[in-house]
């Protein structure tokens, strides 16, 4: 008799939770299912449009540039505190101070057009984006597609040396700009997500005559190229990310539980360790590193009109990520070295062309789009079968382990780890990243 | 149960308080730092303005403050507002600045009536207002004979941000306790919104022997206790026995969307306590910065914020209840003392150092009288209250009002103020 009362106390509600779970994932997959199709209906239905040439230079000139160093050397700070390298409440005064000076006495526009017009620029509109990008052909008629995708706060302008060394190993390369960043202008209406951009670009690749291709992304490009991988499996070669995908699951959960006893046995670098433990201190930690995700999910225009206005707020914006996120363990107080590491021209150049371009503000609506219409779907999508390779950079901002990845990418060709190197590897890096990136390749090309 | 953690920083903030300098107190003329140069520039900026080429529908905008508002301020600002009004308004009082700790504080003190005993009032205000809160109020409670000590937070108008961190609102509650003793008044009552108003719990929590009795306009609890527990479930099936307003129903109902609620209303908290300088440069270099993400505050925290309606018209709302010209004021003034980055700090302060004794907080006995506005962010019954507030003397609602109650509903907070008072004597 207590056997099968026991039983029933114990089965009963096993079989409800596996029945939930079950519902649960196919409610999951029906919604999957869905806005895939959605997606692509919406795809299809864009109006095939000319592709133009562009000249970028144009939208960036002289007057442009005298008016921001004008703004510049009228800068209002009152920061007010006794030491200008304080950096507790975020960018230190000398931060500011130090790129205010160098862009307004040192850098020259020249620098930034010359090296612009070593691309050739198009624009194409598909859908309600009137598309920026870079197409340079580096071989023959056979050399492999590669579409390159920045992230934020980036523009084309952090590939302006992989470029090159791509072109001279033969491939050719396609670098649009995301919408509402460098020279794509903002949408008019709302709605251009992750999720359109990858259709977006997809549509591009078709338009310019390349079925298949290869996706490298860094940032938002990892997460479009990851989605364009997912919804149009059998026109991605291989996808190369240089951010990895956050998923929780079983894995992730063991890894934890292992992690904490033989460290060793499970993690490889320092920062993947890093990137969980203490578990104690790790609210704390997200609370910090996302709060800018927070704001821009939310009310990105309320912040952007400081941004776009003021080139001290620009520079303060700017460097909180793409010096930051070049600086070991991604701190204020380690500013000089993110610096460094990015180099200050390249914060010039970008903060140049979003001030030009005045999108620093609409290229924060991105993750706004994500928040309310992707992020049920980025939750939960696979990557089963397309070959996938992961670069891993010591001050990047995402440290996961090979076990864990292979609950989003079940194919994993390779998985690198760098000495040096940010979540802009391209500018921190060029030839780790893109050494990762010709080898993948050249890896898919023998095997196929 | 006060725990020995919170319990020794209480004392530590005693003793730091105890340690702080006897200093002089200087008088202050507001005009001589509201420099016309200053207010010149403002207009320059917003002339040469640039604001993103934007929507097709801005009205209609999701990502938040809405172009449309933006110029709509901005366009005031250069063709209307008479910025000689705030200087103007701002004389009508008594001006001080005296050296408190780190703080070099700014305040009002106007002396009530000589012939009575002039019951000592300290009016605080919060994060993104100044002391240009209480111009419509002060006089109203003068002419009640009360004295009026109305201090200005560091970092906003006239109380320059400290060189130093850690002045979070548990020292800024010592600073103040400590400038009514300078000032002569042994016991006092407390009235504060928004920040003023977890400054004056604090102040109350610390202090209880000096506070007479505490009048907030800001009802925030922190913890979670049985009182939440048993009105949410009571209040899932019977909401009428259990919440006064709607505004109190909506707060927790339904639940699956409070979640959703929270992260839309946290964004500016989470910021703000985490790297508040990164983004403040925008808001002091350009006076278009600065409307956009404090400027909206005054008409977003002063509208109904209806989910049905669109961006410009929850913004308009706010407008027409705060009115266009104080917006201009209150942003005038943070503008010529360059106020927008370092007001911020104090969320900073506040959560990594002080949120442990906030949340603890409990006040048995001092008397508390509680005012309700329906466009306040905060909604709590008067129940869940009791968790926090063990003698609450006032509970009231008000048909009218925002988060700065002060602003558009004076009669209002005022009335509520002076009958709160009279219950005490």
């Amino acid at each position: 008799m207590e056997v099968n009362v026991l039983a029933l106390l114990v089965g009963i509600p096993l079989a409800a939770v596996v029945i939930i779970t079950l519902l649960k994932k196919r409610k999951v997959s029906v919604m999957m299912r869905e806005k895939k199709q959605y997606l692509m209906d919406l795809a299809d239905s864009w109006q095939d449009s000319a592709v133009v040439q562009f000249n970028p230079t144009t939208l960036i000139t002289e007057d442009v540039y005298q008016d921001l160093i004008d703004r510049l050397r009228k800068r209002v700070i009152n920061n007010n505190v006794k030491d200008p390298e304080q950096s507790q409440y975020g960018m230190p005064v000398n931060f500011v101070e130090t790129v205010s000076k160098h862009l307004a006495d040192f850098y020259e526009l020249d620098d930034l057009h010359s090296v612009l017009k070593q691309f050739r620029h198009f624009k194409t509109q598909i859908g309600d984006v009137n598309l920026h990008f870079i197409h340079m052909a580096g071989g023959d008629k056979n050399s492999t597609p590669i579409l390159l995708l920045h992230g934020w706060p980036s523009t084309i302008w952090e590939f302006n040396k992989s470029i090159p060394l791509l072109l001279k190993q033969g491939y050719t390369v396609v670098a649009p700009s995301l919408p509402g960043f460098g020279f794509t202008d903002p949408p008019i209406v709302s709605g251009v997500s992750p999720c359109v951009c990858a259709c977006i670009f997809h549509k591009l690749m078709l338009r310019l005559g390349y079925n298949k291709y290869v996706i490298h992304g860094g940032d938002w490009g990892a997460i479009i190229g990851a989605v364009i991988t997912h919804i149009y499996p059998e026109h991605v070669i291989g996808l190369h990310n240089t951010m990895n995908h956050i998923h929780m699951g079983w894995r992730q959960i063991l890894q934890l539980a292992v992690g904490m006893f033989a460290p060793k046995l499970v993690y490889t670098t320092p920062q993947e360790e890093a990137f969980f433990y203490p578990l104690s201190g790790m609210e704390e930690r997200m609370y910090k590193k996302f709060a800018f995700f927070h704001i821009q999910t939310v009310i990105p225009d309320t912040l952007g009109y400081g941004i776009v206005d003021s080139p001290v707020g620009l520079i303060s914006w700017i460097g909180s990520s793409l010096v930051l996120n070049s600086a070991p363990n991604n701190k204020a107080a380690e500013w000089r070295r993110g610096l460094l590491n990015i180099g200050i021209d390249n914060v010039c150049a970008t903060v140049l062309i979003y001030w030009a371009m005045r999108n620093s503000q609409a290229a924060m609506r991105l993750h706004h789009e994500f928040y309310w219409n992707d992020r049920e779907y980025l939750e939960n999508f696979t990557i089963p079968k397309v070959p996938v390779a992961i670069s891993n950079f010591p001050n990047g901002m995402i440290h996961l382990t090979k076990f864990t990845s292979w609950r989003t990418f079940n194919n994993i060709k390779q998985f690198t780890y760098h000495d040096h190197g940010g979540h802009f590897a391209h500018l921190d890096n060029t030839e780790g990243v893109v050494r990762d990136l010709v080898s993948f390749i050249e890896m898919l090309a023998m095997q196929s | 149960m006060v725990s020995s953690k919170v319990r020794s920083r209480i004392n530590e903030l005693k003793d730091k308080a105890n340690s702080w300098e006897e200093t002089e107190v200087n008088e202050f003329n507001p005009k001589k730092a509201l420099l016309d140069s200053d207010y010149n520039d403002m207009i320059d900026r917003l002339k040469k303005r640039v604001v993103l080429p934007n929507l097709e529908e801005p009205e209609k905008s999701p990502y938040g403050t809405p172009a449309t508002y933006v110029n709509l301020v901005a366009d005031h600002l250069t063709d209307s507002f008479d910025f000689s009004t705030v200087k103007e308004g701002l004389c009508m009082f008594d001006h001080f600045k005296t050296m408190i700790g780190d703080i070099n504080l700014h305040f009002i003190h106007m002396k009530g009536s000589e012939e009575k005993n002039p019951i000592p009032v300290l009016l605080l205000h919060g994060w993104p207002s100044t002391v240009w809160e209480f111009r419509k109020s002060i006089p109203m409670l003068l002419e009640e004979g009360y004295t009026i000590v109305a201090p200005s937070l560091p970092g906003h108008g006239f109380t320059d941000p400290p060189k130093v961190t850690g002045v979070g609102p548990a020292v800024i509650a010592c600073a103040y306790h400590k400038l009514m003793k300078k000032l002569g008044y042994e016991r006092f009552v407390v009235h504060g919104g928004d920040w003023g108003s977890m400054i004056g719990c604090l102040i109350t929590y610390i202090y209880p022997e000096s506070v007479m009795g505490f009048h907030t306009t800001l009802n925030l609890i922190f913890s979670f206790g049985w009182r939440q527990l048993t009105q949410l479930i009571i209040g899932g099936m019977f909401p009428s026995l259990v919440y006064t307003t709607e505004q109190e129903k909506k707060a927790m109902h339904p639940i699956s969307k409070v979640s959703e609620k929270q992260y839309r209303g946290m964004a500016y908290f989470h910021v703000q306590s985490v790297l508040p300088d990164s983004y403040g440069y925008g808001m002091v270099d350009s006076p278009v910065g600065l409307i956009g993400w404090i400027g909206s505050l005054y008409a977003t925290a002063s509208s109904s914020r209806d989910e049905t309606k669109d961006a410009m018209a929850n913004h308009m709302e706010g407008v027409e209840n705060f009115g266009l010209d104080e917006i201009c004021a209150n942003l005038s003034i943070f503008w010529c003392m360059k106020s927008a980055q370092a007001s911020m700090r104090i969320y900073y302060e506040f959560y990594w150092n002080d949120l442990d004794l906030m949340s603890s907080c409990y006040i048995p006995n001092v008397p508390v009288a509680i005012s309700n506005f329906p466009n306040e962010i905060t909604h709590v019954t008067e129940f869940v209250s009791r968790s926090v507030y063990g003698n609450i003397k006032q509970f009231t609602y008000n048909d009218r009002g925002g988060h700065f109650a002060h602003t558009d509903n004076t009669e209002g907070v005022v009335g509520d103020l002076i009958s709160f008072i009279q219950k005490l004597q």
